[in-house]
């Protein structure tokens, strides 16, 4: 039997989110990435003696949000606390953040399109710490400290994922869930979404937790699932071959896609935790929590619910138009225009997303308004043009000159369809008469010859014959000769 | 309250000093004297206490979040030991592999 099957990984993560607030989460000093080092900061956030911090509302807000949108009970009175630990990057020579009294307690995350809760353990407002560059300088470290007193929401997940693939999925799903918020960019590559993930195997069927192993410098979604698998593996290994699990925290190396250990927990840290006297409580009243909700967007399980139950689509078209914001907000700008919901989607995903990626951009610097995709479709279901001319021929005129109206560009190449009886009476008359013999056929009984005279009217129209009112003219005529 | 060798250990560790052996006998008992001093608040009973976090009533007290800039690098680095043009330097600290 395979030995992995004999354990069962227990995994939590901890998820650190980087607020896109102006200033930072304490002092005024702006939150901005990539500046000169050095340049956004102030006498808070350099931890000089004597300052006072004093809470950004925004950052407040931005916590609530996500706790709504994770359906995390919102803590009433919210304290503060100081986390004690000697860095060059953390200049006061501690951390403030949350303890006792974090923002949002409970809640979970759905994976697997909503089938599965990841359940969370609470959400906690706190300040991030500056950065250290170890190779520029051989004696040196050196500090910037533009990145210390920026917002953060720790999310801490509950001990209760157990597969690597999960963990990925709970990590697209709290991107996804940012980004429509709004409150952090979810960029894991810059690390303004960054994540540790607690790894540790039990036998199946045990109840207490095997010893855990706290892996760091995860830089994207896809290397967290990599470390956690060969996390998984080593321990396995490790127990298998009657050795044991030191608690200790290590470090994923992208290149060998292995960890390394960087610490032992030998010596357990003390944080010498207290409350922080300089920050007021902030109360979080019932009627705030309700003012926030009055502003939420729509999230994406919301949107893939009602594609799925209103609109008829298939579980999977709902989940790739609500895979980003920009795609489910554009989808529904289409459809505000349109009622035909499936041509919408099957234009998003395949015209136009075959478009970005071919163009190598991205759905918010797409030049076509929605609502001239909604007028297309329009096009199309009037019967006024098909459904290839629209594709090929006027959607790439439409993407050079995003301001022409669609109708005007079919009626100046003369793309619209023949729908006028008259006319078409004319050019059927005389497809039938280029065939008597076929013509006599037909109404002997080779009714498949019907094809041929429509082939033969699309010929002579240029492809531009209403192909539904063709062929009733076609068989109307054949069947009168 | 007696401060042990091993209590000291833990101490200076957390606090990132060093002391001589002299200065350690000194600190031991500066430190036992402090203890003993704020030790007289055990005497109270603060059973059903709630403690006391905050020496005024105020709530919510909250800024807006609009930036602003008050130094420059040039004067946030003004006091730092040791610096370059850009950055605080401090000694090298990188983690092990």
């Amino acid at each position: 039997m395979l030995k992995i099957d004999k354990y069962e990984p227990v995994i939590g993560l901890e998820v650190h989110v980087q607020l896109l607030t102006e200033s930072k989460l304490f002092s005024f000093d702006r939150n901005e990435f990539g500046e000169q080092p050095n340049t956004h900061v102030s006498a808070i956030s350099l931890g000089h003696p004597g300052t006072l911090p004093k809470i950004n509302k925004k950052a407040i807000e931005y916590a609530v949000k996500l706790g709504i949108a994770c359906n995390c009970q919102i803590t009433e009175l919210n304290g503060f606390a100081r986390k004690h630990y000697f860095y060059p990057d953390l200049p006061k020579g501690y951390q403030i953040t949350q303890y006792e009294t974090p923002i949002c307690v409970g809640g979970y995350i759905a994976i697997k399109n909503g089938s599965k809760k990841i359940q969370l353990h609470q959400i906690h407002i706190e300040e991030d710490a500056g950065k250290n560059i170890h190779d520029r300088h051989p004696e040196y470290s050196l500090v910037d400290l533009n990145r210390a007193g920026v917002p953060l929401l720790e999310m801490v997940s509950e001990p209760a994922i157990h597969a690597a693939e999960d963990a990925y999925e709970y990590l697209i799903e709290i991107r996804k869930l940012v980004r429509y918020l709004d409150i952090c960019d979810g960029n894991m590559e810059e690390g303004s979404m960054r994540c540790d993930a607690n790894v540790s195997i039990r036998l199946k069927g045990e109840k207490t937790l095997g010893n855990k192993v706290e892996v760091k410098n995860l830089n994207s979604i896809r290397n967290v699932r990599r470390a956690i698998e060969h996390e998984i593996q080593r321990q396995t290994e490790t127990l298998e071959s009657g050795g044991k699990i030191r608690q200790s925290t290590r470090s994923f190396d992208a290149v060998s896609g292995t960890t390394f250990e960087l610490r032992g927990k030998e010596m357990a840290h003390d944080y010498r935790y207290f409350s922080e006297p300089d920050l007021p409580p902030t109360i979080i009243s019932k009627e705030y929590i309700e003012k926030v909700k009055l502003q939420m967007p729509v999230l994406p399980n919301e949107l893939v619910g009602k594609y799925t139950s209103e609109f008829g689509l298939s579980e999977y078209d709902a989940s790739v138009l609500t895979d980003s914001k920009e795609m489910a907000f554009y989808y529904e700008e289409i459809i505000r225009h349109t009622k035909n919901y499936k041509a919408a989607a099957n234009w998003l995903m395949g015209t136009i997303k075959s478009y970005l990626n071919e163009h190598k951009i991205e759905m918010q610097d797409f030049p076509v308004r929605p609502q001239k995709i909604a007028q297309l479709i329009i096009l199309v279901d009037n019967g006024k043009v098909s459904h290839s001319i629209t594709s090929q021929k006027i959607f790439p005129l439409l993407v050079k000159g995003p301001e022409k109206s669609p109708l005007k560009i079919a009626e100046q190449n003369n793309w619209l369809q023949q729908s006028d009886e008259g006319a078409l009476h004319e050019i059927v008359k005389q497809a039938i008469g280029k065939y008597p013999e076929k013509a006599e056929a037909y109404r002997k009984g080779k009714k498949g010859l019907a094809g041929l005279f429509m082939g033969e009217v699309m010929k002579l129209s240029k492809g531009q014959a209403d192909p539904k009112i063709a062929s009733q003219l076609v068989k109307q005529m054949l069947e009168e000769n | 309250m007696e401060i042990n060798d091993k209590l000291l250990d833990k101490l200076t560790d957390l606090a990132k000093l060093e002391f001589e052996d002299q200065e350690r006998e000194e600190i031991k008992k500066d430190l036992s004297q402090i203890l003993d001093f704020v030790g007289k608040l055990n005497e109270l009973d603060t059973e059903n206490i709630e403690p006391l976090i905050y020496m005024a009533d105020e709530t919510n007290v909250t800024r807006e979040d609009s930036p602003k800039t008050s130094i420059t690098k040039k004067d946030a680095l003004k006091n730092a030991p040791e610096k370059d043009s850009d950055f605080f330097r401090v000694p090298k600290f990188v983690e092990k592999k």
